[in-house]
């Protein structure tokens, strides 16, 4: 819903629409008027639901992906955006191969200050992915580089409902794939899937004793992750928090391959105890004494959770 | 079955492999030894240092797609590219490291899928061979929420996630001298339309203010304060 809202916000701007894609399993249509109702307040200004046996499983490129085509092209897009935790890095590499367009994760979303080709009350919108040391970050203008970008948003925010619930549904009748190259063995809950979706990322190191680690984790609001960093390197990489703390001699967050959106706290413990942060880039790791940090850590996590970061 | 592993030319002065580069060596070689594992890169050959170190975890050929360097292209083009030498070497199942292709994108092995027409999947974690028919294996992976574990019926392409902070043991040393064979690309088509790097997008510096505090009650204020 994040994705979403935050679509809605930069269409506003633009004066773009906003369509949002559901993919399920035949004559889910006739049960979708709660989920319209709720995109539409989300902020989707139209709801294009695709119908094929099979689409109601977790995504996969080859189960999905051709839908999902038949779907996007449908609009055409200037931007196809995936929510942070959602599919986006199974099926967005191969959408934006079809499209031909370009492909970038852990994106924020901006108004361009540009004048362009573009229709009179259409602005232009960039997306920024920022590199993992923060030493910089790359800029997709779909207009400049001509063809659509596909992003994955992060998860640098919360939904907020300033759309209408009163939006069009189309839905559109795909073919089910006949006789897929897989099936299914096994399934469960995906245990590091709360790493993927934190807006706060606080990666331990080997200087954490497990003690202090449980208490950090206790402390913890649901909005942020509290890991060990010499586990789950997949859901680190998948991860695109606002902010991420690296603690106690984990791997740098570059090393880790997570792309922070918007601030790395770069924190260092000197000999005498006293802190010397950086709260831009270029980042340093936060190498913070475990003893030390305890004390002022749920405030620190209270402060992690407010969305309220250095921007 | 013959595997083709993908790896991209790593940045000066670090690890020849990534860490994805490196797990997916280590699956596709614990497929068992009645497997072909070859390496496969593009670049010149001053960047062969990836394709050394997959010489030295095993591989049983290393090959270079020739040419000019590839450091800074896109994966529209890289993916032309490594697929063009893999239509020409054939496989049963193309790996590649998630997240080593330029900037970390992660789209890599889905542009080698798309022009070489398999179908892909993205960043398994565990790779084993599975019961009928012959060319089937069976790969976990994470998304949306489930942990899944699933039966492919091969030829397919897939990205390699690591799966454990941990490292892996290294392999015993070999003794062979690096064996590198080179490849030229022969579909024109490739060479057409290479160099689209505009599709990374423009590059910004940083313009952030730095701010240092001295105690960790300043650092929450510095975290919960908005600047410009």
């Amino acid at each position: 819903m994040f994705a979403l809202s935050e679509a809605r916000r930069i269409a506003h701007g633009a004066g773009l629409t906003v369509f949002a894609l559901v993919l399920g399993e035949p004559h889910e249509s006739a049960r979708s008027e709660p989920l319209a109702t709720a995109l539409g307040r989300a902020g989707a200004d139209r709801v294009l639901m695709c119908e094929a046996a099979g689409l109601g499983a977790p995504p996969l490129d080859v189960t999905h992906g051709p839908a999902l085509f038949t779907a996007v092209e449908r609009v055409p897009p200037m931007v196809v955006l995936f929510p942070t935790g959602g599919p986006g890095d199974e099926l967005g590499p191969s959408l934006a191969m079809r499209l031909g367009a370009a492909y970038a994760p852990a994106v924020d979303m901006v108004l361009s200050e540009e004048a362009g080709p573009l229709a009179d009350g259409v602005g232009r919108i960039n997306l920024r992915r920022w590199r993992a040391d923060r030493s910089g970050y790359r800029q997709l203008d779909p207009v400049e580089i001509e063809r659509p970008v596909v992003a994955i948003l992060g998860a640098h925010g919360v939904p907020r409902e300033h759309g209408t619930s009163d939006i069009d549904v189309e839905v559109i009748t795909c073919t089910a794939l006949v006789d897929p190259p897989l099936s299914e063995l096994a399934s469960e809950p995906d245990e590091l899937d709360a790493v993927t979706l934190a807006r706060g990322l606080v990666v331990l190191g080997p200087q954490v004793s497990p003690e202090v680690g449980t208490r950090l984790r206790a402390a913890a609001p649901p909005e942020v992750a509290v890991v060990d960093g010499r586990v789950s390197p997949r859901a680190l990489a998948a991860a695109s928090p606002e902010l991420v703390l690296v603690v106690g001699g984990a791997p740098a967050a570059a090393e880790i391959g997570v792309s922070p959106r918007a601030l790395i706290g770069a924190i260092e413990l000197v000999p005498d105890g006293a802190f010397d942060g950086a709260g831009g880039a270029p980042a340093r790791d936060l190498v913070w004494n475990a003893d030390s940090v305890v004390d002022p850590w749920s405030e620190l996590i209270a402060a992690l959770a407010t969305g309220q970061v250095v921007r | 079955m013959k595997v083709i592993v993908c790896l991209h030319a790593a940045p000066p002065g670090g690890s020849p492999l990534t860490a994805n580069d490196r797990e997916a060596l280590r699956l596709a070689r614990s497929l068992g030894d009645d497997n072909e594992v070859i390496a496969l890169m593009a670049g010149t050959k001053e960047e062969t240092a990836a394709l050394e170190a997959a010489w030295a975890c095993g591989v049983d050929r290393a090959a270079r797609v020739s040419g000019e360097s590839f450091a800074a292209a896109d994966f529209h083009t890289l993916g032309q590219v490594l697929g063009s030498a893999a239509r020409t070497l054939g496989a049963d199942l193309i790996l590649g490291g998630a997240r080593s292709d330029t900037e970390g994108l992660g789209a890599l092995t889905a542009s080698i899928a798309r022009h070489v027409s398999l179908p892909h999947l993205a960043n398994i974690e565990s790779l084993e061979h599975y019961g009928q028919p012959p060319l089937a294996v069976a790969v976990t992976l994470r998304g949306s929420g489930r942990k899944r574990r699933l039966g492919v019926r091969l030829p397919f392409v897939m990205s390699v996630a690591r799966a454990s902070g941990v490292p892996a043991a290294p392999p015993p040393p070999r003794d062979a001298a690096p064996s590198i064979e080179a490849l030229a690309v022969f579909d024109p088509e490739v060479t057409v339309i290479r160099r689209r790097t505009e599709m990374l997008g423009t590059s910004a510096k940083a313009e952030r203010e730095t701010r240092t505090v001295a105690s960790a009650a300043e650092l929450v204020a510095v975290l919960g304060r908005p600047t410009t």
